[in-house]
């Protein structure tokens, strides 16, 4: 298995040196963003008035810190998300999900090593962007506490299993790229809106979305510092952890579950590869 | 008997079109049954929609029968698909399974390790013989999407047979390529099905490239065999008497009605002599020898003289048009049912 994952770090990252000006430009993309987003943040530059009525728990009323946290978070998420929709229509017009598919390795664990490998490139560039971000903004980046990598991973984890559910329908029905931008919406609504403060809506959502409790208790220990770790090894936190690590791991194998019957689904239909 | 590297029972297939009241069933494939030795070429040969590419699909596992059962070395591909997938590399039409930026050597050594190839080095070591053996040397650093399509082909059968599958399967491999890529890439097919010991089965259009590289051909019509032999033996069976007769004057209504009142058919011109002629010529298929000079006769009797008379070796597109009943002037009784 580390064999063919070498290479999909290594086939991740080529993609990447053979099309500079694709790198360089989404690169600059996010760049721009959390640039605005962070001066935003610090109060810097004018916000339209929406955003400004969600004072206390929007983006005008966080750290300009914890903004840049929320948005590594985001773009963290991002590629679970997309990961196996990516995979199940990759390479329009050309037959190389039907290789994949024909290998000994089953195809939801080529997503999953896809997905560790867009993780190990994510990292370099992330951290290259965010260093830009803290030289103009003159904000630091506040590298998460290694206690909160664990919350981080199981975000990723769930996040993963909703990439699979997307990729499941992205398997029958092919053009999901308006689906997978309504999700990836969701993720940043939830990391930015003060969803405590809506009942209803997004309110709703962060309930069923287990993005918003990791995401929440990551940002906790990073910033809340000892004094959350402290409820946390005083055992107060528990049920809640136990409750988010429980829908994570259903909403993982629920989409694993979905993914893998796609794509028998998709054999027993004979539309694999269809565009 | 040793087990058949592919084995097809009965197997059929019938996809589902449209939604609601336009809602229809499309047998691509009904009761095929074929074996495929280890070493032995197979061509598929067939019109468009005969179902050559829906039976290389349930071969390699990405499309399962709707009834039947397909083998592979003796392993049904439905109820252990994981167990053949490895044993089987396809090559498509227009080098279409490869990634078009990443280098060849990229591509061989990466499906080569999805196929479980082994270790890094054990993968490394693979692709290098294999760019090597298709002589694909001075390319193998270069992004496929740069290379020309001959050579892309030749990456995509380095990167199908790498892992040392059983069996090979290719969709239209010479599609799009000029005559010395093609000509090339039937080489290279010969000698790694003689070498290897694989069964290779390729689904093609072209009688030429089927003729010259298949030890047995299965002709397919409307998702159904017509006929499974050897290339020599369908061409003894339906290699038709077939003249080209020049004449010294153009061919007039008067000499086709002769030609036709003595018995003998219009023949088809070959691939090859289509348009040739330019109206002097003319050709006729006949049931026996015999019929020759009552042919010439009629002519004669129609006020044309005959230069000459030469006799067309039988070819497997002749035979595949009348197997198929798909050419001009074929008999009434023109398909056939050889399996």
């Amino acid at each position: 298995m580390h064999v063919i994952l070498w290479y999909e770090v290594k086939r991740g990252l080529l993609r990447r040196a053979r099309s500079p000006m694709e790198f360089v430009t989404e690169s600059l993309a996010v760049y721009i963003f959390l640039v605005v987003a962070v001066f935003a943040a610090s109060g810097r530059v004018p916000v339209p008035s929406a955003m400004a009525t969600m004072a206390s728990g929007g983006l005008q009323g966080r750290a300009a810190s914890e903004a840049m946290f929320a948005f590594a978070c985001i773009f963290c998420c991002l590629g679970a998300v997309q990961g196996a929709s990516l995979l199940a229509t990759e390479e329009p017009g050309t037959a190389t999900l039907d290789q994949l598919a024909m290998s000994a390795v089953p195809l939801w664990v080529i997503g999953l090593l896809r997905d560790i490998a867009s993780f190990v490139s994510f990292i370099p560039s992330m951290a290259l962007i965010m260093g830009a971000v803290s030289l103009t903004t003159g904000v630091r980046f506040p590298w998460p506490a290694a206690v909160a990598l664990a919350p981080m991973a199981m975000m990723r984890l769930a996040m993963l299993g909703i990439g699979y559910a997307l990729g499941a329908v992205a398997l029958l029905v092919k053009r999901v790229g308006g689906l997978v931008n309504l999700v990836s919406m969701a993720v940043f609504a939830l990391a930015l809106a003060p969803i405590r403060q809506l009942d209803i809506g997004l309110g709703a959502l962060g309930i069923v979305f287990p993005y918003r409790w990791w995401y929440g208790l990551a940002a906790d220990l990073t910033f809340g510092g000892s004094e959350t770790a402290g409820l946390l090894a005083r055992g107060v936190a528990w049920p809640c952890v136990a409750l988010a690590s429980i829908m994570t791991l259903v909403y993982f194998f629920a989409g694993l579950l979905s993914f893998n019957a796609a794509f028998r689904t998709s054999l027993r239909r004979g539309s694999l590869s269809r565009a | 008997m040793s087990l058949p590297a592919i084995e097809l029972d009965r197997a059929a297939r019938v996809f589902t079109t449209g939604v609601g009241r336009r809602r229809r069933r499309v047998t691509a494939v009904e009761g095929l049954s074929m074996r495929v030795a280890p070493s032995e070429v197979m061509g598929l040969l067939g019109p468009n929609g005969a179902g050559k590419s829906t039976v290389i699909a349930m071969m390699s596992c990405l499309v399962t029968p709707s009834s039947g059962r397909v083998l592979i070395g003796g392993i049904d591909t439905v109820r252990s698909r994981r167990q053949i997938a490895g044993r089987v590399g396809v090559v498509f039409d227009r080098a279409r399974a490869l990634y078009p930026r990443m280098t060849a050597r990229e591509n061989i050594e990466y499906f080569t390790a999805l196929r479980g190839g082994g270790s890094m080095r054990s993968v490394a070591r693979r692709a290098a013989h294999w760019i090597e053996l298709l002589d694909i040397g001075k390319f193998a650093e270069v992004p496929v999407n740069n290379l020309s399509m001959g050579t892309r082909q030749k990456v995509s059968l380095a990167a199908a047979l790498a892992a040392d599958p059983g069996v090979v399967l290719m969709d239209e491999p010479t599609l799009g390529l000029d005559v010395a890529s093609s000509l090339d890439l039937q080489q290279s097919i010969k000698r790694m099905a003689r070498e290897r010991g694989c069964a290779v089965v390729i689904a093609t259009h072209q009688m030429d490239v089927a003729e010259r590289v298949c030890d047995r051909v299965c002709i397919m019509s409307d998702g159904r065999a017509l006929a499974i032999d050897t290339v020599n033996a369908l061409l003894q069976l339906f290699g038709r008497r077939s003249y080209r007769i020049a004449l010294r004057t153009q061919v007039t209504c008067a000499v086709e009605a002769a030609i036709v009142h003595s018995g003998a058919r219009p023949g088809m011109p070959m691939p090859s002599e289509a348009d040739a002629g330019g109206g002097f010529v003319v050709d006729v298929d006949l049931d026996d020898d015999a019929g020759l000079p009552r042919v010439l006769e009629a002519i004669r009797m129609a006020g044309t003289e005959v230069e000459s008379v030469v006799r067309r070796e039988p070819c497997l597109a002749s035979a595949f048009l009348e197997i198929t009943g798909t050419g001009k002037g074929q008999r009434a009784d023109a398909r056939y049912s050889l399996v």
